[in-house]
Parts: C-alpha cells; sequence; structure tokens
C-alpha cells in the first residue's frame, strides 16, 4: 500500500470541461507554447466572467480538411456543493509485466474548488463546425459498390508455409537417436525436479528419444497414472522421489491405482 | 454576452492568465469523487494510503491453486488449460491490474476506508482539465484521465437473509426486545467485569441479600417442619439457579418493577441499589401484592385437591402413591440430609404408632404440628416455585411419615396418612378462614350428627365416608367437604381399627 504523497492537498484546483474538439487541438500542441488565454473580468456588482480564448497557434493546429474551431468560448462557473472532489495523480509503472511490481508513486493534486464549463460563443465557425461533424456522423460507414469482375481472395496452396517449414526443421533435427540410458534418466530426473506430473508427448519434447525407448525407460522409474487427478501422465515412483512434505497420501493412491491396473 | 471577451468595460478589472498544456508529463491525473455527506476533508488528511485492489484471485475464479512446480505440478499444465478452453471458443481476457478499484485508507488502520470505482461515461463528448497555477503565473492544463467514485466500505457485517428475516419478525414485539436488550446489556457488564466491577459487585450483593432476606424467612418457618420441605430448602439454598429460579417466581409484578429500576438506575452507585433493593424485599414479604396472595390461595386449592383426591381415591392407590413420592422425595434430598431425616423419621414413626393406639393422642399431636407445616408452605409458595411441586411436597408433607411407617407395618398406615394428609391440608387454610369454617361447616350439610350416625351403623374408610356425602352434598367444593369431615372426624374422634390394611372408623 503506498502512501499518497499529501503535500498539494490544499491547494485549490479548477475543474474544466472542455468540448472534445479543443482537447483534440491541445492534445496536439507541444507542451512549451501557450495554448490559449483565461480571462477574468470583474466588473464591481456583477458576477465574475471568465473567458477563454485560444491562440493562434492552436487555431492553426490541424489537419488538411479540417474545420476551423472557434476562437472563443466563455467559462460558466460553478461551486462544487454536492460532491467533494479532489484530484490525485500516479505514475503509472511503465511495463506491467516487469517481475517486480514497480511502487506506484501517488500524488494529491488538490481539491477542486470551482467548476467551469467551456461554452462556445455563437459565431459561424462554430455553426460551420457543428453541422460538419453531423454530416460526418450522417455519413453511413459502409456503402455499395459495385464490382466489374469477381474477387478471388482465397487461392489453392499445394504447400503451406508453416508445413514446409515444419518439415525443414524435422530434417535439420533428424532422427531422434537412442541415447545412453544414464544420460536419459538424469534428463528425467532433472525434469520431475521441476514438476511431479508429465505428459508422455512433453517427456519426449524434452528428452528428444524415440517414444518406445522413452517409455521402456519410464516404465522403469515411473508410475502411470489412469486415474483423473493427474490422468495420463507420469510420475516418479515414491522412492525415487525427493520432494516428501505431502506426497505420501497421494503415492498411496497412486500405488493402489496402479496395482489395480496392473 | 455574445461580444467575446475584448470588450470589458473599462471600469472592470481584467486578469489574464497564459494557458499551457504541459508534455512529457507521467503523471496520470485522476478525479476522486466524494458523496458530500461523508464528509470528506482533503485539508485534514494526514496518513492516507492508496493501492489498487487485487482481485486476481477472483478473477481466477474457483478454479483450483495448483502448485506452479515441485510436487503436484503437473507440466504445462496452464498452456494446455489455455488451448482447451480455446478449443471451446473461450478466449480469456488477462487481468488487468490497472482496471482494478482504489483502495483508500484515511487515518491509518482505525481509519475510514474507501473504495474507489472508476465510472465510465464521464469523459465520453467532452474532455475535462484541471487548471492549476504554475510557478510564472501561467496556468497549467492537465487532462484527466478517470473518475473514480469514493465510497465508503463498510466495516460491520451484513445480516443475511434468514437474520435479516428472523430479525423483522421481531419488529413488533417493542418490549420484549427492549427488554432483551436490557438482559444483553446485563449480561455483556457481567461478562466484561473489567469495566465496571463496582456496579456488578453492588448488583450481585444485591442479589444475595434479597435470597438471605428470603431464605430467613424460611428458617424461622422451617424449624420443625416435614423432612421434604426442609429437603427443598437445601436444595435451593445450594445451587444458584435454584435461586434465581425462586427469583424469577416471585411473581410478575415485582419483578418487573426490579427491571425498570435496574434500567433507570444503571449507572448509579452502591448505595442506591441497595436502598432500593431493601424496599423490594420488605414489599415482597411485609405487604404482599394482590398477586401474591391469590397465587397463595391458587396454590393452597392445589394443594388441598391433592390431599381431598388422596381421601377419595382408593386407599391402596394412595398408599402407592404416597411411597413413589416419598421415596422420590428421599432421592432427591441430598446425603448430609440424612441425619435430620432419620431423626425426624423416628418423630413421624412414633407418631404413627400413637395414632395406631390412642386416636386422641393422634389427632392432637398432628394438630402440633400442623400449623408449623403450613408456615412451610407458605413460603414456598410465595415463591411460586412449581406448582406441582408445592403441592406434591404438600402431600408428602404428610404422607412422608405415613410411607415410613407402612415400610414397618403396611396396612395401617395409609388410610391414618391419608387421614393426615386430610388434616394437613385443613392446617394449611390460612389462620383467618378457620373460625369462619368452625361456625358454618354445617352448612355444607355435613353435620356431625350424620357422621356419627354413619358410623354407628358400620364402620367405614375415610374414602366411603366422603363419597356418602358427597353424592349429597350440593355445590360444596370438595375440598370444603374435605375440611368439614376432618373437624368433624377430630371432634367424634371415632374408634380406628385396621381390616384387610385401610382403617375403618366407627362409633361404639
Amino acid at each position: 500500500m503506498t502512501e499518497l504523497d499529501l503535500s498539494n492537498t490544499g491547494r485549490g484546483v479548477w475543474l474544466v470541461k472542455v468540448p472534445k474538439y479543443i482537447a483534440n487541438k491541445w492534445e496536439k500542441a507541444p507542451g512549451n507554447i501557450e495554448v490559449g488565454k483565461l480571462k477574468i473580468s470583474r466588473v464591481p456588482g456583477t458576477r465574475a466572467k471568465v473567458q477563454l480564448s485560444l491562440s493562434e497557434a492552436v487555431l492553426c493546429l490541424k489537419d488538411p480538411g479540417e474545420q476551423s474551431i472557434p476562437k472563443e468560448h466563455k467559462l460558466d462557473v460553478s461551486n462544487v456543493n454536492t460532491q467533494s472532489l479532489g484530484v490525485f495523480s500516479h505514475i503509472a509503472p511503465t511495463n506491467t509485466d516487469s517481475v517486480v511490481p514497480e511502487t506506484e508513486n501517488l500524488y494529491m493534486e488538490g481539491r477542486i474548488v470551482q467548476k467551469l464549463e467551456c461554452r462556445p460563443n455563437d459565431d459561424v465557425t462554430y455553426y460551420k463546425l457543428k453541422s460538419e461533424s453531423i454530416k460526418k456522423a450522417s455519413m453511413p460507414q459502409r456503402q455499395v459498390q459495385q464490382l466489374d469482375r469477381i474477387v478471388q481472395n482465397f487461392k489453392p496452396v499445394s504447400d503451406h508455409p508453416h508445413n514446409i517449414d515444419y518439415q525443414e526443421r524435422k530434417k535439420a533435427e533428424g532422427k531422434k537417436a537412442r541415447d545412453d540410458k544414464e544420460a536419459v534418466l538424469n534428463m528425467l530426473f532433472a525434469a520431475f525436479e521441476k514438476h511431479q506430473y508429465y505428459n508422455i508427448k512433453d517427456l519426449q519434447k524434452i528428452t528428444r528419444q524415440p517414444i518406445v525407448y522413452l517409455k521402456e525407460i519410464l516404465k522403469e522409474v515411473c508410475n502411470y497414472n489412469l486415474r483423473n487427478p493427474h490422468k495420463n501422465m507420469w510420475e516418479l515412483k515414491p522412492e525415487y522421489r525427493h520432494y516428501k512434505q505431502d506426497v505420501p497420501v497421494e503415492t498411496k493412491e497412486d500405488k493402489n491405482s496402479n496395482s489395480d491396473t496392473e | 454576452m455574445s461580444t467575446p471577451g475584448s470588450s470589458t468595460t473599462p471600469a472592470a478589472t481584467v486578469q489574464e492568465y497564459k494557458i499551457r498544456v504541459p508534455k512529457n508529463v507521467k503523471k496520470k491525473y485522476h478525479v476522486m469523487r466524494f458523496n458530500a455527506t461523508l464528509n470528506v476533508d482533503f485539508a485534514k488528511w494526514t496518513h492516507v494510503k492508496m493501492e489498487r485492489e487485487n482481485n486476481s484471485k477472483e478473477f481466477k475464479g474457483a478454479e483450483e491453486e495448483m502448485p506452479k512446480f515441485g510436487a503436484g505440478s503437473e507440466y504445462g499444465r496452464d498452456m494446455r488449460e489455455e488451448a482447451r478452453r480455446k478449443k471451446f471458443g473461450i478466449i480469456s481476457r488477462k487481468y488487468k491490474p490497472e482496471d482494478q478499484p482504489w483502495i483508500l485508507k484515511v487515518g491509518g488502520k482505525t481509519g475510514k476506508k474507501f473504495k474507489g470505482i472508476r465510472e465510465g461515461g464521464v469523459s465520453e463528448n467532452a474532455a475535462y482539465y484541471v487548471f492549476t497555477h504554475a510557478a510564472d503565473g501561467a496556468i497549467d492544463a492537465y487532462p484527466l484521465q478517470e473518475w473514480y467514485n469514493f465510497q465508503p466500505i463498510q466495516r460491520y457485517k451484513a445480516l443475511s437473509a434468514e437474520e435479516a428475516e428472523q430479525e423483522f419478525g421481531r419488529r413488533n414485539k417493542v418490549m420484549n426486545f427492549f427488554s432483551l436488550m436490557l438482559r444483553k446489556r446485563l449480561r455483556g457488564v457481567d461478562d466484561a467485569d473489567e469495566e465496571d466491577p463496582d456496579e456488578k459487585k453492588a448488583k450481585g450483593k444485591a442479589k444475595k441479600d434479597l435470597k438471605i432476606s428470603e431464605m430467613d424467612e424460611w428458617i424461622d418457618s422451617d424449624d420443625a417442619s416435614s423432612d421434604s420441605g426442609a429437603g427443598e430448602k437445601e436444595k435451593e439454598e445450594d445451587s444458584d439457579s435454584g435461586a434465581k429460579k425462586k427469583k424469577k417466581g416471585k411473581g410478575p409484578p415485582p419483578k418487573k418493577k426490579r427491571k425498570v429500576n435496574d434500567e433507570a438506575f444503571e449507572e448509579s452507585d452502591d448505595g442506591d441499589e441497595e436502598g432500593r433493593e431493601k424496599d423490594y424485599v420488605s414489599d415482597s414479604s411485609e405487604s404482599e401484592s394482590d398477586h401474591e396472595t391469590k397465587t397463595n390461595k391458587e396454590l393452597k386449592g392445589v394443594a388441598e385437591e391433592d390431599a381431598l383426591r388422596k381421601l377419595l381415591t382408593s386407599d391402596e392407590d394412595s398408599e402407592e402413591e404416597q411411597e413413589q413420592k416419598q421415596e422420590s422425595e428421599h432421592e432427591d434430598e441430598p446425603t448430609k440430609e440424612g441425619e435430620e431425616r432419620a431423626s425426624k423419621l423416628t418423630k413421624k414413626k412414633k407418631k404413627t404408632d400413637e395414632t395406631k393406639k390412642d386416636s386422641s393422642s393422634d389427632f392432637s399431636s398432628d394438630s402440633d404440628t400442623e400449623p408449623e407445616a403450613g408456615n412451610t408452605k407458605k413460603p414456598k409458595k410465595s415463591k411460586n416455585a412449581d406448582k406441582n411441586a408445592g403441592a406434591g411436597a404438600s402431600g408428602a408433607a404428610g404422607g412422608g411419615g405415613a410411607g415410613a411407617a407402612g415400610g414397618e407395618a403396611a396396612a395401617p398406615s395409609a388410610a391414618a396418612a391419608a387421614v393426615a394428609a386430610a388434616a394437613a391440608a385443613s392446617a394449611q387454610q390460612p389462620p383467618s378462614k378457620r373460625p369462619k369454617l368452625d361456625a358454618s361447616y354445617t352448612e355444607c350439610g355435613v353435620t356431625e350428627e350424620a357422621v356419627r350416625r354413619y358410623l354407628a351403623r358400620k364402620p367405614m374408610t375415610t374414602t366411603e365416608l366422603l363419597t356418602k356425602f358427597k353424592s349429597k352434598r350440593t355445590g360444596v367444593s370438595s375440598e370444603r367437604l374435605v375440611e368439614t369431615m376432618t373437624q368433624i372426624l377430630k371432634r367424634i374422634n371415632p374408634l380406628k381399627q385396621n381390616i384387610n390394611g385401610k382403617m375403618y372408623l366407627s362409633i361404639k
């Protein structure tokens, strides 16, 4: 559990709701430039007027064919009464898959004292923008197209590349040669040190021995489970085991099952 | 309104801030939202810890935990399982720790705990920025990524459906619940005696006082009482539970009163309680409440009925019954009572002997012990322990001696016992009642004359005699009949002889 950095707790911050089109621009803008100006004009006797005017640099920042956005916005100020809102931040660990989880740094960034809602002034640019977006939204996503000839997107192949790959690899490996029994046993014991139960196919992959030969050896040192908890799996005979703690009960069961089957 | 901000009036003071959107910030900003009713004050926070909730176990579900390696592990199990699931078209989603809710702990271990659940849809159609003042007077705008709604985690256990049902069933029993709570609280006090041992002590003392006072009452009444009464008394002295039962049996009104008082004075001092307890004792002993006297009467009625039954039923039956009763009585008694009992038995034996040889001495001797016996029963009844037990005891009080005698001379004693029982029953009547009875015992149609006539004609047992009058009498209660009969018999003082184990009365 990480401690929340409370150094900025007392700070009052503003929560500003802005239209998506402004947010898009701001995301694209580089960090060092001024993206806009906040003007607070106080006339005695009336409520303070807050206005947001975007900078030219941001306004010009657009893809070709994109509509221009209105420059001036007004901000409606409201207080936060029904909720207590806070802002916190955290630095997310960069690679979440790492074995040792990075500690997240958490910071309290302040308390939201005012809520501002950004509203565009009713002007031509805004209406143009809106009508354009409406038009875009009403366009169907898929359209019918007439084709003059058949499009064949699947062609029969005599040999698939992954099959060829596999064949080649197999050829390179050559036939599985019967290794020395000692060596095979060593490999097997090493494998059984890591896990208790193995499928014969996995053992074959590990030892790279012909399956008949492997089975011969396995029958000497291993028991074959026919019952369900570890069905069709090989495990070492009790006398070869090195783990003792909770095995005895299982061992007995295994013995019984073996005697049953034999 | 429609004009842009450039058209500010000269009177207005205009502040301008540059807005920047800093980039290359690793921090991700989120909103934490609390309901206002939770009264969360960020400024007061001191030790706050936060972490993502770890739901990986729940995510994995009820899959049995297999060891990843070593004993019991299977090689390549996970992969195989995954492949198997894929075959069935189940594509498992990866557990994303960054999507888990936040757990917020405020104020250390004992503080509040919140769970912040991410809210969707807030920034669907609009973007949110948080504006903060930078060091150089400009405004830094940071985009807000997520909204988390923080709710307190309840630390108590909610009722299950069954428990809730049970509680709901209790909703109308307000008074019962109240007393239950009170009892619970009292028990709680007892359990946690470190909390206020003084109070507990006072309470215990008070209880003891109460008990002693009651026993005092018995002791002076119980001096020469029958063995059964003594035995019961002893038993009750011994066992605490007996005392409790007795207290409960005191009758509802004082109990209720006590309860209310307890409630009111729960946190009071020793002195208060003691004073009150005294009050309570005097209340019960001196001026008996209506209810109590009524119960007394009722009990007496039962006892008399018992005696009557003894008279009315055939003698063999009564004998058996009495013997049984006596046996049970003897078994019940603690062994330390043995001596006392033995002495009493001899006394009784002597008494029965007297009964046999001389009738006049019999009744007089009986009448000696009678009032005492009556007294004995009285506190027992006021205690109201068990109606049947009381009645049985009263029956046995008379019958005990007779049964003991029956061990030697089985036949005659039973009838004598019946008479004795009848006498005892009559003795149980409050003294205030007796003169009235004496004056008007003829009223129930049983006259001395008639009894004499019957007895002169031929020897009869008491049972037969009673049945004679029972058929005649009109609207007279049986106990009244028995009373009258015993009175008359005492007066007549008939000759007694035992024939076939039954006592026959006759006049020459």
